[in-house]
Parts: structure tokens; sequence; C-alpha cells
């Protein structure tokens, strides 16, 4: 029995085999040598990065805390109408691709502020308002006060109740979130390529500094084992600061208080303030991209449709000479990327879930492979992949595919972690029954597994084909010139100057929303399209 | 024509039914009581082919279904708690054993409509599983479960938990249903008013077991 | 069959038709299909493409236009590649060869991205890798060589540098300081005319420089420090930190956000061509009598740019005619006004306007194309280590 479960899972592992394993065994061995190693652990650069990286994550997840906190514990302690809705909106910033929370933040910002280290921070904590949200929110809604009162009564003063009932109830929760975080924004590419400028450089910029503009791959590499090193040890060390309060009791009763009074105004203005925060680069970039320097005109949306090629007449600077490129490319480039990657990687997943949830607990290795692309950069991916599939019948360097491979991979994790907790609540007995009434496995599989799962088949779709659209740093590497995905596409028109390339950029980073918004909106149908087993209670 | 012989089933390490003998002539009813957690809903599924045979062997109509898959025995099982298709209607469910067999949907929907008829639900065809009441949700598993005109029908406490009016407005109805069928029926209970009034013989559970 | 009246009639109820089918998967379903269909109609449209590229390779050795299907040549450039708009009629008509331009990012991005896909090119011919980039393309093994039909009409300097013709020089230009000449004139203060100069702690704060990892002048900057300080020219690059020199991505940004002449910027000196001036003048209206820029001459570094036909292209032969075409006179002459470089070929005419407000240095800076090709990652790395802190 055990090996016809597994048989499901191949597909999925022969796939990370070739285009995850492969890579980077490539890259371990034909680039490395020792003396990349020693070159590069040795050079006082790659601790200057190292150490940058460490402390502006650091310095971004106290913003993200100080932005989202206000806003966890009124939504997390209080009832009030609207509470969904506006939770929801709070987190739109993790949903959207950063390299668009970068082109918001410069639509937002005064010019003097678009490269600096205010506006990367900022934007990490925009992202990242989500994270804590949605950690640390739940963990307040069922918190118990009668602790507190009890502490109280027993003569603690405030301070003295708040160290020693509240905190420690919070503190699995607060250290997770801020491990997440951190390790967001540890790994950071995109926002500290926009907004940071060339001084600044995360250890993922720089492996993407170096593979590319230097030509050291060999360092390049060694880089990123040192970033996967760092994130292991922040993940074990998260781990261990959360396993003592793995003894505390699961309550699941929302223990919220209405709102009223002073607390409601409170709550009110955090509300509010909190919101047009996350609403200002947004509203900023849709604004800005009506607008053509100072003026309102419809030009950037209209090259759209142009098909790029006018070259620089008399009339226009130089600058200004490239201002329409071939919009219409990137965006049929990311769409069918998108789709492509989507249903390669349900498809994979599908058949990893079935069998993790069919081996039960001997399933757990199974679980930890499929997460084993989370820990591999992106950039590293796509070098590892053009290094990788460069010769012969398997030249695949600059095919249409290649990228939407790459995206397979990365989005699988997210797909089976959708699809098993689903899975798991489909009762087996469901499938006895039709047994009982004649149906094979394969049809078994199909009337049940696959028709309960629909709605989280959908929303795994959703969720990759939004990673998909907003992938920057494998992409970079591998998108073919005039057929680059919306992203690069944007940073790279952000990189130039031109009123109407900036616009340009703007109007395919409003689109780019759009689109992530709607692949996500797919996301949350189907988490709510869930059907629920009968109640039997029912007389 | 149902002959348990010798059956051993063990669930991971421990052995839940052992060496157990049941022989059900064709049309009878026979009714097993015991205790809840003796083994009785294990041997059911045994017999259903649901779960692995230890040692021993089943045979229906002479013939050795100790190997076959579920799927392929004839048997028909009304679980304890109903297990109906939560994303299909009322009519689906009891048409499903068709729909496995390839019947065409107009054909399935006449043998469903049929169906529901016998057991007092007619109209309750395009219902949803969710609406259902508890009684209501019993008779469509029944339903469902001879719709596949099943040699054998295993009942898995077909009536607990259902409340006193229900329950004894269903004892009644299952009984017509079967006596108008003739039904070979093994059912498990802990209930031994159930099992009198709906079986011709009853027995009890660790009887069943060898020394 | 119906059940004998023992059944109380209350058990036959019948219930009203309840909605079948939840719209809201059906209309995702219908958004995926939506998306399916883009892709599908996507590979079509990418298909008929690579099927222009890859469909007729029946040229080989022709010197006449045969009546397949035409082929369209694509031709990778920076994004500053901007001639005329008809530039390509004649070609074309000529030949039939069509010609697509593909502008691939900066020098740099589109020659890293030529040696990443060396032997399975994005398209058939490249423009713009210069001699501080070209070492680092021939080590990668990128070109074919092709030796132009016009090879004795270029510039020698810049024919020596590419031997075999593995690339065809195009143009050339000088990267210079350039200065707003208003804005020192208002401070009465003298710009500065050397590198050495820009060290003085009178230009604290006053100069904007593209980094040489992500720009090509930015490199060629670099190089022209080296070339003139050799060894100690870290110990340049350090005062100028010190200074307050202000390092951007790109030459753009340099010039059009923080240069004074071209932006609302503060700085009134950057890296830049030597042939800023005349832009200056030739694009602004009205136009003024002189150049609101001047360039610092003394520290000039002179870049060639060259064209290549890419390995593993399957239009060799049309793509040599495009390389005969690219150094032909008549593509030539459009090059000064359009991109603002010095053509190669010394038989094209150079507008007046643009020898009236420009400059060439006679002897601006160079480096060993051999020792650039030996050091250049070093000193790279070297710059990121001492200035990009």
């Amino acid at each position: 029995m055990s090996n016809r479960s597994l048989r499901a899972a191949i597909p999925a592992l022969v796939w990370l085999a070739i285009f995850l394993l492969l890579p980077v065994v490539v890259l371990l061995t034909a680039q490395v040598e020792a003396s990349d190693v020693s070159r590069v652990l040795t050079r006082q650069s790659t601790w200057r990065i190292a150490w940058f990286s460490l402390w502006q994550a650091l310095a971004s997840v106290i913003a993200t805390f100080a932005l989202a906190l206000p806003l966890t514990w009124f939504i997390g302690r209080h009832q009030f109408r609207g509470r969904g809705v506006v939770r929801a909106f709070a987190s739109v910033g993790f949903f959207l691709p950063s390299v668009v929370v970068a082109a918001g933040f410069i639509a937002l910002l005064p010019t003097r502020l678009h490269v600096s280290l205010a506006a990367m921070i900022a934007a990490h904590a925009y992202f990242n308002i989500a994270v804590v949200l949605r950690v640390i929110a739940p963990r307040l809604e069922t918190f118990d006060i009668g602790l507190l009162a009890a502490a109280r009564t027993l003569g603690a003063g405030a301070l003295r109740t708040f160290t020693s009932v509240a905190w420690p109830a919070m503190r699995t929760a607060v250290v997770s979130a801020a491990g997440v975080v951190f390790i967001y924004c540890f790994t950071s590419y995109a926002v500290v390529r926009t907004l940071g400028g060339v001084t600044r450089n995360t250890i993922e910029s720089d492996i993407a500094v170096r593979a590319y503009a230097i030509g050291d791959l060999g360092g390049a590499v060694v880089l990123s084992l040192v970033q996967v090193v760092v994130i292991a040890t922040v993940v074990l060390l998260g781990r261990a600061l959360a396993r003592d309060a793995a003894t505390a009791p699961r309550r699941t009763t929302l223990t919220l208080t209405a709102a009223a009074g002073v607390r409601a105004i409170v709550g009110a203005v955090i509300i509010v303030v909190t919101l047009t925060l996350v609403a200002a680069p947004l509203i900023a970039l849709a604004m800005s991209s009506f607008q053509v320097g100072d003026t309102w005109s419809f030009a950037g949306w209209r090259s759209l449709v142009d098909n790029g090629a006018v070259a620089a007449t008399p009339e226009s600077a130089p600058a200004d000479a490239t201002s329409a490129f071939a919009l219409v490319d990137s965006l049929v480039t990311s769409g069918r990327t998108a789709v492509l990657a989507a249903i390669v990687a349900l498809v994979l997943a599908t058949g990893l879930a079935r069998t993790v949830v069919r081996l039960g607990t001997r399933g757990r290795w199974l679980d930890a492979v499929s997460m084993v692309p989370l820990i591999v950069s992106p950039v590293t991916l796509g070098l590892g992949l053009v290094v990788t599939f460069d010769s012969g019948w398997y030249d695949w360097r600059g095919t249409w595919w290649f990228v939407a491979v790459v995206h397979s991979v990365v989005g699988l994790p997210l797909a089976v972690r959708v699809l098993v907790p689903v899975w798991r609540n489909v009762a087996p007995s469901l499938r006895d029954a039709a047994a009982v009434l004649g149906a094979t496995p394969r049809q078994r599989f199909i009337d049940i597994d696959l028709r309960l799962l629909r709605p989280a088949l959908v929303a795994a779709a959703g969720l990759v084909a939004a990673v998909s659209l907003g992938e920057f740093g494998a992409a970079s590497m591998l998108s073919r010139s005039g057929a680059e995905t919306l992203p690069v596409m944007i940073a790279r028109l952000l990189g130039r100057t031109g009123d109407l390339v900036r616009t340009q950029a703007f109007v395919l980073a409003t689109v780019l929303v759009v689109a992530c918004v709607s692949a996500l909106l797919l996301v949350e149908s189907g988490a709510r399209n869930h059907s629920h087993p009968r109640d039997n209670t029912h007389a | 024509m149902l002959d348990v012989v010798d059956l051993t089933v063990r669930r991971g390490a421990q052995v839940v039914v052992r060496r157990a003998d049941l022989l059900v002539k064709h049309g009878e009813r026979v009714a097993v009581h015991g205790p809840s957690g003796c083994g009785k809903t294990t041997l059911l599924h045994a017999i259903a082919g649901l779960l692995a045979v230890y040692t021993g062997q089943i045979l229906l109509d002479g013939v050795d279904i100790t190997a076959t898959a579920a799927n392929r025995r004839g048997i028909g099982v009304v679980f304890q708690d109903d297990q109906l298709f939560p994303h299909f209607d009322v009519a689906e469910n009891v048409a499903y054993s068709l729909r496995v067999q390839g019947v065409a949907r107009r054909e399935r929907r006449r043998h469903a409509d049929d169906w529901l008829e016998r057991v007092g639900l007619g109209g309750f065809a395009q219902r949803t599983i969710n609406s259902l009441s508890g009684g209501e949700a019993k008779r469509v598993a029944l339903a469902r479960t001879l719709a596949a005109s099943p040699r054998v029908v295993l009942l898995d406490e077909p009536l607990t938990g259902l409340d006193a009016s229900l329950h004894d407005r269903l004892l009644i109805d299952l009984r017509l249903l079967f006596d108008q069928l003739q039904t070979t029926v093994v059912l498990v209970t802990h209930d031994r008013d159930e099992g009198a009034a709906l079986a011709h013989r009853a027995t009890e559970f660790s009887a069943l077991l060898r020394e | 069959m119906h059940l004998p009246d023992v059944v109380p009639s209350r058990m036959r109820r019948t219930l009203p038709r309840t909605r079948r089918t939840l719209p809201r998967t059906r209309r995702s379903f219908i958004g995926l299909l939506v998306l399916v269909t883009l892709t599908a109609a996507g590979c079509a449209q990418d298909a008929s493409r690579s099927q222009d590229n890859g469909g007729a390779d029946t040229s080989t050795n022709d010197s006449t236009v045969t009546t397949d299907a035409p082929v369209t040549l694509t031709l990778l450039a920076h994004d500053s590649f901007t001639p005329s708009e008809t530039i390509f009629d004649a070609f074309t008509a000529d030949t039939g060869i069509v010609v697509r331009v593909v502008r691939g990012g900066d020098a740099g991005a589109i020659v890293t991205k030529a040696v990443v896909s060396a032997g399975n090119p994005e398209g058939d011919v490249l423009w713009g890798v210069d001699n501080t980039l070209l070492s680092r393309a021939v080590d990668a093994n990128v070109f074919t060589p092709y030796v132009t039909v016009h090879r004795d009409d270029l510039d020698a300097a810049g024919v020596a540098l590419a031997p075999d013709g593995v690339v065809t020089p195009v143009d050339s230009g000088d990267v210079c300081i350039n200065y707003d000449k208003q804005w020192f004139a208002e401070r009465r203060i003298n710009p500065p005319l050397t590198l050495q100069a820009l060290a003085s702690a009178n230009y604290r704060n006053l100069l904007v420089a593209p980094s040489p990892l992500t720009s090509s002048p930015g490199l060629a900057f670099m190089l022209a420090s080296i070339a003139e300080f050799g060894d100690e020219w870290t110990q340049w690059w350090t005062t100028l930190r010190d200074n307050g020199v202000l390092i951007v991505d790109s030459w753009s940004h340099a010039y059009y956000s923080h240069f004074t002449a071209a932006s609302d910027g503060e700085r009134p000196i950057v890296v830049s061509y030597a042939t800023s001036p005349p832009a200056e003048v030739i694009f602004a209206d009205p136009r003024p009598t002189e150049a609101p820029t001047a360039v610092a001459a003394l520290t000039c570094f002179r870049q060639y740019e060259f064209a290549g036909i890419l390995r593993g292209t399957k239009h060799e032969a049309a793509a040599q005619k495009l390389i005969d075409f690219l150094v032909s006179r008549q593509f030539q002459e459009d090059l000064p006004l359009t991109q603002f470089v010095w053509p190669s070929n010394r038989n094209a005419t150079v507008p007046q306007e643009f020898l009236d407000y420009s400059l060439r240095p006679e002897n601006p800076l160079i480096l060993d194309p051999t020792i650039i090709a030996a050091r250049r990652a070093e000193w790279l790395d070297t710059f990121s280590d001492v200035v990009l802190r």
C-alpha cells in the first residue's frame, strides 16, 4: 500500500530533483572553488553586507511592529462591525509584489526620499503588517482576560501583570511573527534594489550584483550558502524560543469585548491612520499612472496598446527617446507565465499532498521536502538554472516557459500548504462509503477527493499565480529580452529617467496590483466555499 | 449465504476481532449485540472489505471474497454516521452506485426518485445534505445503499442517536422495508430491543468468537 | 412502488427545489478558462515569431533575394539605441531583411544577458558592447567573428581593439566630467579641470557619478581613474567618498535627476559624455548660442562601441549584411544627432552643429584592453568595498 501511495508524489519529487536539486548541486560543484570560499569569507565587504542585512532586518521588524501593533491590538481584542474587512485591507501589502510596493513609495514620496534607508524600511514594514496581524491577532482573540483579573486580585501591579501573565501568553506569537518578518526583510531584494540604491546591499541583492555585474559566480554561490546558514539559524532560534509556550492551553473561544466609549474612539483613530498609510502608496500609484510629469494625461495608459519602437525625435530629449517600450509584451508574458506556473504547481502539489495525507505521521519527511524551495533564494535558483541548462537538447535558457518552471518550483510549497490541511479533513470514511457503493480507487479520487478539494484547488492555483505575477529575483535572471515579466519590466522602467517612462512604470504597477488582487480574491473565494461536513447532532 | 469463518482482524498490533464465525442465510436478518468498543464495527468493516483480514475467510454464496476489493464485493454498508457525500445532492447520493457503473443521468434520477419514495422521502431529490435532519439523513443513507442492489446489507448502529419519536418511526419503516425486499442483513447495535424488532435472530458478539 | 399506509403521510413531504450549483466556483473556472485562452494565444504568437526567425534557413551565401518567407533579424541593443525611425527601411528594401530592434536594458545588462545565453542567443546581432565590457563577452565566446566589407573605412583604433573581426566598431565617444557653467560662474568658483582637482575640498558634495557595477559610463569613469592614478586609484576614490560623491545606479539618473543643468538636482558636476553639451544645445528650444555645460577634457576616457554577430544565430549571412549596413555611411551618418556619438566610419559626414558644440579630446585616457580583461572583476570588487559603503 505504501508503494502505491508514494507513486502519486513521484512527479513532484522528480520535478524538484531536476529543477531545484540539480541546479543547486551544479552551482556548488561546478562554480565554487576553495579559493572562492576563502576569498568571500575573508573579504571585509562580505561581513559589512551581512551586517547591513542583519540590522536593517531588525530595524524593519521594529518598524513593522510599531506600525502594526496598535491595529493588531484593537482588532485582536475588540468586536466591531467591519472587523474582517479592516483586517483584509490592512493585509493587502503582503500580497503585493515587492516591486509594486517600491513603485508605490516612489509615487508617494518626494524625490529626495526615493533612494533612502527610510523608504526601504518603510516598504518592509508595509509588507509585513499582514504577518503581525495574522500571527498575533488570533492569539489576542482567544486571550483569557480573566487571567489578568486574577493577577490583579492577587496584588500584581499593571507592569507585573503584563510581564508575568500577558507577555508569556503572547510570547510565542510575537516571536513567531518577528521571526517571519525578519526572514522576509533579511532576504529582501527588489525593495533594496529600487529604494535602497547602490550603496545598500543585502546578501540577496549582492548575490545578484556579484553574479551579474561582476561575473563572479563562485562568490555568488558562497554568499547564498552564507544566507542559508543565517536563515536556518534564525528559524531554529525561533523554534527554540517558541517551544516553551507549546504547553499553553489552546483555546478556541473568542474573548472579544465590544468597542465602546473611549476605546471606540481610540480604535477608530488607529484604524483610520493605519488604513490611510496602507492605502496611500496604492492611491499614489494609481493617480501617478494618469500623470506624465506634472500634467494629467492618458499617455501612459495609451502606450499599453502602442507597440513601442518610437525613436528619438528632435523634439524629445534623449532620455525620453526610449519612451515607448512594448508594454503589451510584458503583460502577455506575465499572464501566461502565471497561468502555466499555477497549473504545473497545482498538478504536482495535488500528488504530493495526497501522499502526505495518505502517509499520515510517516509523511512528515515528505512534507518537509516540499518546503525546501522556500529556503533557496530565487536569485540563486535562477542562477543555478541558467548555469545548468545551457547546452544541447536541454538548453532551455530564454525559452518562454523557463520562468514558469521556476515559479512552479517556488509556488509548490504554498500550494501544498493549502491542500494538505483541507485534504486531511476529507473523512476517509467518505471514501469507504464510496468504495462499498462500487467506486474504483480512481473514481473515489475524482468523485470524492477532487470534488471536495475543488475550492482548495482554486485557492492554491490563485496563490501560485499571485506569487508568479510578483516574483522578481528569478525572473530578472531568466526573463528574455523583449519578453520580460511585469516586475522585471517595472524595475527596468523605474531605473530610467524620463516622465513618460516613469508613468509607464506606474501604469504597469497598477495593472499588476489589479491582477494580484484578482488572483487573491480567487484564493479567498476558494477558502470560503469550503464545504463543511454534515453536522450529525441535528435531530 | 454469508459465511464468516475463523476471522481475525487486527488494528495495528492489537487484535480486535479474534476468530469470529458468523453464518447468515439468504434473506435472514441477524443482529449482533455487544457493548461499544468490543469490535463489532471492526467486524462489519472487515466483512465489507474496508479493513484487511489477518486470518480467516469470508465467503459469499460459496465464493471466497476475502481478498476481493471492497468495491467489488456487492456488500452494502449503512454507516453509523451516514457518510453522505456533502458535495452531492440527495439524488446524486442515492444514485452514486449507478453513477460508478456509468448509468446515464436521467436513468440514475429515475432510480433515485424511486428509492427515495420507498424510504418515504419522495421529493427530497434536490435537497442538499446539509439541510437534512438526522432521520432524513439515515433514510437517504439507506436508500443509497439499497439502490446498489447489494447482496448483503450491513447496518452499523442504525438507530443510535435519533430521538425517541424518530427512532420508532424509522424502526417501523426499516422493518417493513426489509420484509418487503427480503434483504439479507447483518446489523450491529448495543440496543437489544432494536435487534429484537428488526432481526430474525440475535447473538452476542462474544458468542461469535471461538475460544 | 409505494410504502403501505403504515407509514405516516407526513413523511412524504415535498419541498421546494434548491439552487444547485455554486455560481462562485463556476465564475472562477470561467476566469481560469479565459486566462488559459490568453496563454494559448500567447503561445501561438510566440510560435509564429520563432517561426519567423527559424523558418527561412535557406540563405547561406546568396546575394540575391529569395522568394521564401522574409528573414527577420533581431537586433539586441541597449536602451540608448535610438536611431531614426525609418533608418532600416532602405536596408529592408535592399535585402528583404526585416530588422526588429529589442532593447534589453543598459549596456552592462545586455552584455550579461549575452554572456548568460552564449550559444543560444536571444537575437542575431548585438549592438552596444563597449571596450570596457568587451573582454567579458569575448571570454564567454558570445560572438561569431565577421570582418565587414567596410573594414578599411573604419577608425583604426577601434578596429585594433577587436582583432579578427570578433566584433565590429560602430561608434565611439568619450566619458568625461561635465559641469554646469552657470552654476560655477554664479558662485565664482573655478570648475574642476582634472581628475586630481576633483579631490579638492572645494568640490565637496558636488559630484554625482554612476556606479561602475551597473553603468557602462560609470565603469569607464572608474577605468579613467585607474588609467590616471595607477595603483593609487583607491586612495583617490576614498577622498572622493569622503568628499561626498553621490553614487547612483545609472547615467540617466545621474544626469537627469541630479545634475543641476538638466534637472532640479543639486550636483553641478556629473560623469557624462563629451557630446552632452551639444545635446543640451540641439534639443533646447530656443537654441542658446553656446552650450550651458562644458567638458573637462583632461578627464576623458575613450569608449568604443561595437556590434557583433551572436554565436548560435540561425541567420548568419543575413546578420553579416546587417553588420555591413550598420557601418555603412548611410547608417553612420544618422548616429551623431540621434545617439550623440562619433561614427566609426571615417567617410561619414558629421553634421556641422555637432562639430560646432562638441569637443573631441585628442589624448583621452585609455587602458590596455588585456589589462582590463584581466583585472576588471577584481577592480569592481575593490570599488564595491572601498566606495559603496
